[in-house]
């Protein structure tokens, strides 16, 4: 039988529904506020030209320019670290195996594509971080074999129009993706209005005390530059193994285990969960790791 | 026809004119992203021959200055792209994301670069002292 999404499954107790919802509606709320402020910034923000002056001139010049780029960055992390949350806490619980193969898979597809959507974002700000995100992004995508290329100009196009379709990409493409992805799941949480509220006056008012981490001027000379925070692992890790190993298949191998247990043939092996989770644990550890060390080394290096 | 679309309520209309706009916003960037600019190699040109042991900069282009001549070399980390940086003191290229080095001829030293860096094509007008290097856009 397939349970309802929401339902308590696995023997959980009342109040790991309960939490795990919450995870869910917050996440889903730090979405519609990352989206709403990310539409009040798109009037101002043009993906050519000097894009980090623009991007300042938004920040600094425009009214209300700094408190919608705060919420838009705050919300946007926020949503991330819930639906990793949210996961996470499917996972220990062994949901998928009352669930339809199809709902996971779109599910787990949703949460993946979260991540290209906030590094998109960053590409987006215009700065050296920015820019060197989108060149490691192009060029990690012309590692994968066959199909790299052609991936690669989809992604981005070197020249003038650096931006464009990093920026296609985070305002149409992968926000619709996800939204599609997310199916009847919103409509649910649509109707979860408190929490939302809640969420967007503790953001709005961590606005004002959140500094946002500085732009660096694409033309300054810094002897460490890092991507995302949760790039951070596969930026250590780049630095000893192939593109292709560590850019691609190892931060592959954990989505590509967590979407194989929607099928039942493999989800019925509890020694298979034991290992994805296992898995997790080490991409934890090594992002840990890099947090860490990459200071140290730029600090080396320089 | 007509009379059907005066006959629409005030919120019909509002959510008509945002479909319009974000469908013509959405078609103006698909129309960029497969019309956008052509990226064309990019030309450098150096009024200064750098001395021995000198490197000058301009737009994504390091001209060095060797025993044998002058050399041009791209900014690019051969690694994973990212814009390579001249340490003064150790007298390398560095990379600021993976950490590669590379000497001053643009020979890969250490990290997890494979390959040197790239060399360009440098055209030398001796008259003028002119030095032109064509970066390709890639």
């Amino acid at each position: 039988m397939t349970c309802s999404f929401f339902q308590s499954q696995g023997g959980s107790s009342f109040f790991s529904d309960r939490f795990g919802r919450s995870l869910a509606i917050l996440s889903w709320w730090a979405f519609i506020i990352a989206l709403v402020s990310g539409i009040v910034l798109s009037f101002n923000y043009r993906p050519w030209g000097n894009v980090y002056l623009a991007l300042s001139k938004l920040t600094y010049q425009f009214p209300y320019g700094i408190f919608f780029r705060k919420l838009h960055y705050l919300s946007g992390q926020c949503f991330l670290l819930f639906a990793l949350a949210h996961m996470s806490e499917h996972f220990l619980r062994r949901t998928f195996l009352h669930m339809k193969p199809i709902e996971w898979l779109r599910l787990v597809s949703a949460f993946f594509l979260s991540f290209p959507l906030v590094f998109t974002g960053f590409i987006l700000k215009g700065d050296k971080e920015g820019i060197f995100a989108g060149e490691v992004m192009v060029n990690l995508a012309r590692e994968i074999p066959i199909v790299g290329a052609g991936l690669a100009m989809l992604l981005l196009k070197p020249g003038e129009d650096f931006f464009l379709r990093p920026y296609l990409h985070h305002t149409v493409t992968l926000p619709l993706l996800v939204i599609f992805l997310l199916g009847g799941h919103r409509r649910r949480l649509f109707l979860e209005k408190g929490l939302g509220l809640l969420l967007l006056v503790i953001l709005g008012v961590l606005t004002f005390f959140y500094q946002l981490p500085p732009d660096i001027p694409p033309r300054a000379e810094i002897a460490g530059i890092t991507g995302p925070w949760f790039f951070h692992g596969i930026q250590l890790l780049l630095r000893y193994g192939s593109p292709l190993m560590v850019g691609i298949l190892w931060p592959m191998t954990p989505i590509s285990f967590m979407l194989a247990l929607a099928f039942p043939l493999v989800s019925s092996f509890r020694q298979f969960w034991i290992l994805t989770g296992i898995l997790w644990v080490i991409h934890l550890i090594v992002l840990c790791v890099a947090w860490f060390l990459l200071p140290i080394l730029a600090g080396v290096s320089g | 026809m007509i009379k059907d679309f005066l006959s629409i309520t005030r919120r019909e209309l509002v959510a008509r004119c945002i479909q319009f706009f974000a469908a013509g916003g959405l078609f103006f960037l698909i129309w960029k992203f497969i019309h956008g600019n052509t990226p064309s190699d990019l030309v450098v040109s150096f009024h200064h021959k750098p001395q021995k042991g000198e490197v000058v900069y301009d737009q994504g282009v390091y001209l060095v200055g060797l025993e044998n001549g002058v050399k041009a070399l791209s900014e690019r980390c051969p690694h994973l792209g990212c814009q390579l940086f001249y340490d003064e003191q150790s007298l390398h290229f560095l990379c600021p994301c993976h950490g590669s080095r590379f000497s001053l001829e643009g020979l890969r030293v250490e990290g997890p670069a494979q390959k040197n860096m790239f060399g360009l094509e440098l055209i030398v007008d001796d008259k003028c002292g002119v030095y032109t290097a064509k970066l390709p856009i890639f």
